[in-house]
């Protein structure tokens, strides 16, 4: 009896996801998976899809939970950076904290025309050469996109996405 | 014990199917539709607006304090700058900003969650009574310099504000358990849920117990302390409410060390003191969106506490309310304004050495402010005007302004400077104590050793006055490195002060003094697996007397009570997904005269370097198991010399081990 208890105890503490209690990081979290399904890449890594988080921990630490599962067939990967030099080619999504607004014109030039889908709830992201802006309208998140940078990037939107997102022409 | 195993099993399996039938993996299968309907509220928006703001704020955040393993609010506050915290023996704190520290410092203000924990006895704050389950702490702000607009009175030399979680954002248990030297037993439980559509709750309860500090020359107990505190916190939201409604019982014995005097004695007495503390609060807040552009904010709490010592008992009943409204005027200005008032009743038990009269009463303050903040330039110039207006029993009418201007000069760099006039009002003991061993509090010329003399409080005792000019700049230099500078100058003008009129030593306000400081933090990300966080603090302060008064005890007090240089250094290194370290040395300068003690005594506080570490494994995502190290540098050094009755105790260097169980 004790033997399968402590079993089962030990399942439970090899159990993921059990670090996911804020709202924020997963609702953030299930968007950027959603928004994938409506994206369309040049080419995908069989090696791993990356979900890259740049310099938002605790949204990387929810956004673990996706590993299990697949984007375009192949398995996700989610790497947490803190610096904009550690982003390698690897990431198919990268999500900007907010805090890095001042160094966002030097972080969108490193990997521009690269096909990386860009993601921020910072704001005049969409403005400033990002592509999909997360942004707080009553409490609810709105997306808008910058479709000319999506573009230039050799990635390409399904309408149905787009026709729920404020289009921004900067 | 096998039945409890399996109780807490049962939990444990439970709760992990009911958090995940609404978890993450639920979100996943939603179309995206529904999620966009979602009700989110930001934690992010907050925090932004604090960086932009033209004061000195520094943000303690959750992440630091568990990289920190303090196990207290009092130490973690050490991880500010700009801070003297200094602790007297186990369970004795004396905290201030900006210089004038003491057990009794009285020139900051300290919310938890928005209610003011500062005793009005004698507007500082006994911080052994004050604790929350640090898991739960979602910040700690910490504004250096006046915050009198906003907060009020008391917040004269700086504001702190221990924030904690929505319980949207504790869905889950927490088990937290740790022992060692010192720290003997340390318990920490906190479960919360979805209550339901709308409603998030937990509760918590931590019990403590910390063994003393000193090898003492009684043959008892002279320090060790045990706290009990269990509370809970609801939050509800819909559209336009958010809605929270919290509250705590806490209750501590504690053995102290203390001297006073006895009826016809003119030699003090040492004696073993079991002191007792318990109280309750009680705290609603409701907030009302008009619009996006428009909220309201209704506060309401009630809190009681106990406090029983050799030398005094005090009890307080505190009922405070406040409105506050903030809106946009135009798309210029933003105004908050608000309404507030506190009722504060109280009852002393008196003793030979100290009393209040009379021994009961019952004081009112009503309160309000307007603050303007002006764009003046979109997105580059900011100016904000505003003013408190507080009517106190003691001094009536006070006005405290100030005015602020801030200049993003580009995304990387920002500039900010302030001028403001903040009082600190009288307290209960400034109005209405009688202190028989007034000896140690002052140092009159030729009457050094005289128990005889008593120490009156004074009616006519005025505010404590503060002409703050404050100067800051903030740089993000590199996506890795970020500096932040603030200097001051200030100006007070009547102080306390302790004269003698006939054979009495009454409180008046006869003391008067500039101080200069400067604070520096830098924030530098070395490599991904490395944080390094840097913190400087200097001040300096002169003080002068009126003709008047012959009290060259407070001026010194005043002048030496404070660490000129503090230096603090902190290293996190992620060494890999599971094992991290963290080191942090402080260095505190000498603290020449710390209070009336030690100038009696003339004992001085050596200056001293501290050493804490930190080492954890992260066994699962569920389990983390750590090794900490306090003060390892030496066996034991002490840290400030309290003003009266408490004799100081040396910190001991002490290491212990914490469990985190999350389910």
């Amino acid at each position: 009896m004790l033997i399968r208890t402590t079993m089962a105890l030990l399942t439970l503490l090899y159990h993921s996801n059990m670090m996911a209690n804020n709202t924020e990081y997963k609702l953030k979290t299930a968007l950027i998976y959603k928004l994938a399904k409506f994206v369309e890449w040049p080419s995908v890594d069989t090696q791993g899809f990356g979900i890259c988080v740049l310099g938002e921990n605790n949204l990387a630490k929810v956004a673990k939970a996706l590993e299990q599962r697949k984007i375009k067939g192949v398995a996700v990967i989610v790497y947490p950076f803190q610096q904009s030099s550690s982003i390698r080619n690897n990431c198919q999504i990268l999500y900007i904290a907010h805090t890095k607004q001042p160094f966002i014109d030097t972080i969108l030039q490193q990997i521009q025309s690269k096909p990386i889908l860009t993601i921020s709830d910072m704001p005049q992201f969409a403005q400033q050469g990002g592509m999909i802006q997360l942004s707080l309208i009553n409490k609810t998140i709105r997306f808008k996109i910058n479709l000319s940078q999506v573009k230039a990037s050799n990635l390409q939107i399904a309408s149905p996405l787009l026709s729920i997102a404020e289009i921004i022409s900067p | 014990m096998k039945i409890l195993f399996c109780l807490i099993l049962l939990i444990t399996v439970h709760h992990s199917v009911s958090a995940n039938s609404e978890s993450l993996d639920d979100l996943l299968e939603m179309p995206l539709e529904d999620l966009l309907s979602m009700e989110v509220t930001s934690v992010t928006k907050k925090s932004q607006s604090i960086a932009n703001s033209a004061a000195a704020v520094y943000v303690i955040t959750q992440k630091m304090i568990q990289n920190s393993g303090v196990t207290s609010i009092p130490e973690a506050l050490r991880l500010a700058p700009g801070l003297q915290v200094a602790q007297i023996t186990s369970n004795k704190w004396a905290i201030s900003s900006r210089g004038f520290n003491g057990f009794f410092a009285n020139k900051l203000l300290v919310l938890i969650d928005g209610r003011s924990v500062y005793t009005p006895a004698f507007s500082g704050v006994y911080w052994d009574q004050q604790d929350i389950l640090l898991e739960d702490i979602e910040r700690i702000e910490v504004i250096r310099g006046p915050g009198a607009t906003l907060w009020g009175s008391n917040a004269v030399n700086g504001v702190i504000n221990i924030i904690s979680k929505s319980a949207v954002n504790t869905t889950n248990g927490l088990v937290t358990l740790g022992t060692g030297s010192h720290q003997k037993r340390l318990l920490g439980f906190r479960y919360g849920n979805k209550l339901n559509q709308t409603t998030y709750g937990r509760f918590y309860l931590k019990q403590s117990n910390r063994e003393d500090f000193e090898d003492n020359p009684f043959p008892h107990k002279s320090d060790d302390w045990d706290q009990s505190q269990i509370g809970f916190r609801m939050d509800g939201h819909d559209k336009q409410h958010n809605w929270t409604v919290q509250g705590d019982y806490y209750q501590s014995k504690q053995n102290q060390f203390i001297t006073f005097f006895l009826p016809n004695s003119t030699i003090p007495v040492r004696v073993n003191d079991e002191m007792q503390t318990r109280g309750w609060n009680l705290l609603a807040q409701w907030q009302y969106q008009f619009s996006s552009q428009s909220i309201a904010d209704l506060q309401l709490y009630y809190d009681d506490n106990y406090r029983q010592e050799i030398y005094l008992t005090q009890t307080h009943h505190i009922f405070d309310v406040d409105f506050q409204h903030q809106f946009k005027l135009g798309t210029k200005q933003s105004i908050i304004w608000g309404l507030g008032y506190r009722r504060i009743k109280d009852k002393f038990d008196n003793s030979f050495s100290i009393g209040l009269f009379p021994d009961e009463k019952t004081v009112e303050l009503y309160s309000g402010f307007i603050q303007d903040e002006i764009e003046l330039f979109a997105n580059k110039v900011y100016f904000t005007l505003g003013s408190k207006f507080e009517d106190n029993d003691y001094t009536g009418m006070e006005y405290q302004p100030n005015l602020r201007l801030l200049w993003k000069i580009n995304p990387r760099n920002t500039l900010w400077t302030a001028v403001s006039y903040a009082v600190r009002t009288p307290s209960r003991i400034s109005h209405d104590v009688i202190l028989a061993n007034a000896i140690l509090l002052v140092d009159t010329p030729g009457n050094i050793i005289n128990p005889n003399i008593q120490l009156f409080g004074n009616p006519k005792f005025d505010a404590e006055k503060l002409m703050a000019y404050e100067l800051g700049y903030r740089v993000q230099a590199q996506e890795n490195l970020s500096l932040d500078i603030s200097g001051f100058y200030y100006n007070y003008r009547d102080l306390r002060s302790y004269d003698l009129v006939t054979n009495r030593v009454i409180f008046d306000n006869n003391l008067n003094a500039n101080s200069i400081g400067l604070e520096t933090i830098v924030d530098w990300q070395v490599k991904e697996w490395w944080q390094l966080k840097f913190n400087y603090t200097y001040i300096n302060i002169d003080a002068s007397l009126d003709n008047s008064s012959m009290d060259t005890g407070s001026k010194r007090i005043v002048e030496g009570s404070t660490a000129e240089h503090q230096i603090s250094l902190t290293s996190f290194m992620q060494l890999s997904p599971k094992w991290s370290m963290n080191l942090w040395w402080q260095y505190i300068d000498e603290i020449p005269v710390a209070s009336s003690t030690a100038l009696q005594t003339r004992t001085k506080i050596d200056d001293y370097l501290s050493l804490n570490a930190k080492v954890t494994w992260q066994a699962t995502t569920r389990l983390e198991l750590s090794l900490i190290g306090r003060h390892l540098l030496d066996n034991q050094h002490p840290e400030f010399i309290g003003e009266a009755f408490i004799i100081p105790t040396e910190v001991k260097r002490s290491i212990y081990g914490m469990l985190k169980f999350h389910f």
